[in-house]
């Protein structure tokens, strides 16, 4: 691996100062489990490794309200998939997040870093999608929130600008008498990447909400194919075609892009059929 | 840019510990060429195969994706700190009794992450033993006895827990 510097700012305002100075050349440490390998196959070279650690501002913990969940920039995907209001109130999410990786690799992993490296083929983003979920982004000079769905930009790329952090995730509390769900094609069962993710979100008055991953070069909101659910839910198949419409798969050694495809559908059937059978309990 | 030692102190296997690591050296290097606790396997280097499986703050990590100067101020458990007064862990215990061992290069790390999953459930089902395993390869396909032998070791630990009340 490369030679880095490696420090551990306690304060907000230390972090913030230190990024501005290392530039383009400072990297963030969050869990880690992607940095760590992407310093060692030459992806990044950083000179300069800044640890979130023990920045005292930034939550390990979730936090709850009313209108809410903060996931903090250091909570780990672990607490997240086994905290019991996530299981009860967000499904989707912590069925998604248990699909990252593995036990040893969530244990490490935080859903912010996850979110911050912009893979297409990320879990938890069709997830936070469905959920309308919101980030909170800090700088020197400013605070601002973006929609996660106008945060991703592209394959390992995001809004952030240079000198800005996540500081946290909101998750609003979804709908009165709603149910979700996430559900993940891999060929394997643990530790695989995503052939295709496909998260759900139906409500009793009749709203439908979609979220794709690993079909696009971002996850994407299927717009089109919510509103024919919504309006003429016995045609499902109609609205699942104006989703398929919406993606632009590759193809990979998990699976070939007309696979992926196919396999949108039947997912996202499979997963709007499943929070039907969660609204009513 | 600055990447000199750097002074970190952590408990190793119940031992308050200080030493200097380079900053850009992970876990497993440490443990490995500087520790010389060389039961902390090397596989894959990429937090896939899970030989280099430790206990950080009770969880399962994967060593080689962890930095040295993370674990300042950490406890950490390796395969050597399993052995408690000359005596093997319930979980090695059942490794051997059970015939999960093969060329055995996984087995650390299988073990770790075993021993992880029954600290904080000792009556975990097939379902939970499958998860809690599933970064750890073992090319041998050993699996089933490995399975076996978690659900056994989880057995002898509620049931040694039964007989200490």
């Amino acid at each position: 691996m490369i030679e880095f510097s490696y420090s551990e700012p306690d304060s907000l305002v230390e972090l913030l100062e230190m990024l501005e100075e290392g530039g383009n050349t400072a990297a963030l440490l969050a869990g880690g489990t992607d940095l760590v390998n992407h310093i060692r196959i030459g992806k990044r070279t950083p000179n300069k490794v800044i640890s979130l650690k023990s920045v005292r501002e930034l939550n390990h913990e979730l936090t709850f309200c009313q209108d809410g969940i903060t996931i903090g920039a250091l909570t780990t995907l672990s607490a997240i998939e086994k905290h019991s209001v996530v299981r009860e109130m967000f499904p989707a999410l912590a069925e998604a997040v248990n699909k990252i990786g593995s036990t040893q690799i969530r244990n490490k992993g935080t859903l912010v870093g996850n979110l911050c490296n912009a893979s297409p083929a990320a879990d938890a983003i069709p997830a936070l999608l469905i959920y309308n979920a919101v980030i909170h982004i800090v700088s020197k000079k400013d605070r601002r929130t973006v929609p996660v769905e106008a945060f991703m930009k592209g394959p390992g790329k995001t809004d952030l600008q240079q000198g800005e952090i996540v500081e946290s995730i909101f998750v609003p509390t979804p709908p009165a008498n709603s149910g979700s769900c996430y559900l993940k094609s891999s060929r394997r069962d643990g530790a695989d990447l995503t052939i295709v993710g496909a998260a759900a979100l139906v409500a009793l008055s009749g709203e439908v909400r979609i979220g794709l991953g690993a079909v696009a070069p971002v996850p994407f909101r299927a717009h089109a194919a919510e509103k024919m659910a919504r309006d003429e839910p016995v045609n499902l198949d109609a609205a699942l075609d104006e989703a398929v419409k919406q993606a632009n798969p590759i193809s990979d050694l998990r699976a070939s892009r007309e696979y992926r495809l196919a396999m949108i559908k039947t997912f996202t059937r499979k997963a709007i059929h499943i929070c039907r059978e969660r609204i009513q309990k | 840019m600055s990447t000199d030692l750097i002074e970190i102190h952590f408990s190793l296997n119940g031992e308050r510990k200080t030493i200097e690591v380079k900053p850009y050296h992970t876990l497993a290097q440490v443990l490995r060429d500087q520790l010389d606790l060389t039961g902390t396997k090397l596989c894959c280097e990429e937090g896939e195969c899970g030989a280099c499986t430790v206990i950080l703050n009770e969880k399962a990590v994967t060593s080689c994706i962890v930095l040295a100067p993370e674990i300042n101020g950490c406890e950490l458990k390796t395969i050597e700190g399993l052995v408690q007064d000359g005596e093997l862990d319930p979980v090695q215990e059942a490794f051997i009794e059970k015939g999960a061992v093969q060329c055995g290069y996984c087995i650390p790390g299988m073990i770790m992450s075993a021993k992880a999953l029954l600290q904080e459930n000792n009556d975990p089902c097939e379902a939970d033993i499958r998860e809690a395993l599933a970064g750890n390869l073992c090319r041998c396909a050993g699996y089933y006895r490995i399975i076996d032998a978690v659900t056994s070791a989880g057995k002898q630990i509620r049931e040694a827990n039964a007989a200490k009340s």
